[in-house]
């Protein structure tokens, strides 16, 4: 690219006459380049007594300034780069996402199948209440992932509390949809099952 | 006015002309304007690039002491609040958004800063602030009475002596177009339509008064301090 035709770019960049792209890079240029800075100078000074616009500044001022700034040893701090937020917030849309991803599989995990009795040490007394509430899917809540379905339209049955459970709740079914409410006091460890079998009469006592 | 500038045509005598062309017609591709060009160099000194700073400083550093002057009638002590107004704006570079044109925000900062080296001098401000689109008709009378040295009187006596002859004795079509891009502030495309030329014309001629002019200014100018290293 010649002088002249740099210089010319120059001065449609004062009337604001030149595309971004190439006014962005004449910019550039301008700041490493001393005699174009030094035209660029000695132009505007040319405009503003064609505009009879300010007063002539003192011909060392430029460099009075750059001294005072360079003794001031003041920094600009630099603006977040463009690209720099992006990655940021794409981090912080990650960590959201994740979080709630988190939140809906805490509420999908089986909670509402009680923890599996220990025999034992479990008794009626401890034995947690169960609620058809307890029992409604919560995926209706949080739809997040298919993960969560998943879970709940394959419980583990991990233990013979759970299986047992699961057995009355679908052989029950006068007892509600989810059949849980009539035999639930009676529910609770297979000692308690297995005397209560035996003993009708304990099974009634137990009520 | 000087004399040799009252060859060049009036602002009311060009403002039928501009009157009758639909702004902004037929703008082939967009342009940087020159405050989105100032906002680059501003974002520039905001990615820490110092020597943007500098061509803001040439860029409005007769503007601004034309503001301070109005405030400060001491020679010296407007060259201090000047520079002052300067170091205020690098200082305050970080938080500059650009929702307002740069040169907006510098005013209200040169305003402030005259105002306040009065106050710390024990004198009073003035109480009507000049607003920004007045500055310019303000300026120029205010010049009559500036308040220079005899010596820096004679130096901007002198600069504006070699402006206007160099405009007088460019060739017509190049003296219009600087005329009514300098003095009557048209786009290039106005000055395309009043010339009857393409705007590549317009450039071109705009381009080659400038550098006429720069002919006879560049010796009176040589010798400032850059501030940069030579390239």
């Amino acid at each position: 690219m010649s002088d002249d035709t740099v210089r010319e770019q120059l001065s449609s960049l004062m009337d604001g006459e030149l595309s971004p792209d190439s006014a962005r890079f004449l910019s550039k240029r301008l700041g490493n380049d001393a005699d174009l800075a030094a035209t660029w100078e000695r132009w505007h000074c040319a405009r503003d007594i064609l505009r009879q616009q300010g007063t002539l500044a003192p011909v060392d001022f430029c460099a009075n300034v750059r001294a005072a700034l360079d003794a001031d040893d003041v920094v600009v701090a630099p603006v977040a780069v463009q690209g720099g937020g992006r990655v940021w917030r794409g981090l912080a849309g990650g960590a959201i996402a994740a979080g709630v991803a988190v939140f809906a599989l805490m509420l999908g995990q089986p909670a509402v199948m009680p923890e599996p009795a220990q025999p034992g040490v479990a008794t009626l007394a401890n034995v947690a209440p169960v609620t058809t509430s307890d029992l409604t899917p919560n995926w209706r809540l949080s739809p997040v992932s298919d993960r969560q379905s998943v879970v709940l339209a394959q419980p583990q049955l991990s233990s013979e509390f759970d299986s047992y459970f699961v057995e009355h709740g679908l052989a029950n079914g006068t007892a509600g949809a989810l059949g849980i409410v009539s035999y639930v006091p009676v529910v609770a460890t297979p000692d308690t099952r297995g005397d209560a079998v035996a003993s009708p009469a304990a099974g009634e006592a137990s009520r | 006015m000087p004399a040799s500038l009252s060859l060049l045509p009036t602002p009311a005598a060009v403002l039928p002309l501009v009157a009758v062309i639909p702004p902004q017609a037929g703008h082939g591709s967009p342009r940087m304007s020159e405050a989105d060009a100032d906002l680059e160099l501003v974002r520039r000194v905001q990615a820490g690039q110092k020597n943007a700073f500098d061509l803001l400083v040439r860029k409005y550093q007769h503007k601004v002491f034309a503001i301070i002057s109005r405030y400060v009638h001491n020679h010296a002590e407007a060259q201090d609040v000047a520079q002052d107004t300067f170091l205020r704006a690098y200082r305050a570079l970080a938080n500059f958004r650009g929702e307002s044109a740069f040169y907006t925000w510098l005013y209200t900062i040169a305003t402030n800063t005259a105002k306040n080296h009065l106050v710390s001098m024990g004198r009073r401000p003035p109480g009507d602030d000049i607003q920004i689109d007045d500055a310019a008709q303000f300026e120029s009378a205010m010049r009559l009475r500036d308040p220079a040295t005899p010596e820096r009187e004679m130096m901007r006596q002198e600069i504006e002596r070699a402006v206007t002859s160099a405009v007088d004795k460019l060739p017509e079509e190049l003296r219009q177009a600087i005329t009514l891009r300098e003095v009557d502030g048209l786009s290039y495309e106005e000055i395309a339509q009043v010339m009857n030329c393409p705007i590549g014309t317009v450039r071109s001629r705009i381009f080659r008064a400038r550098d006429a002019i720069d002919q006879n200014l560049r010796p009176l100018l040589d010798g400032r301090d850059t501030g940069l290293e030579a390239s």
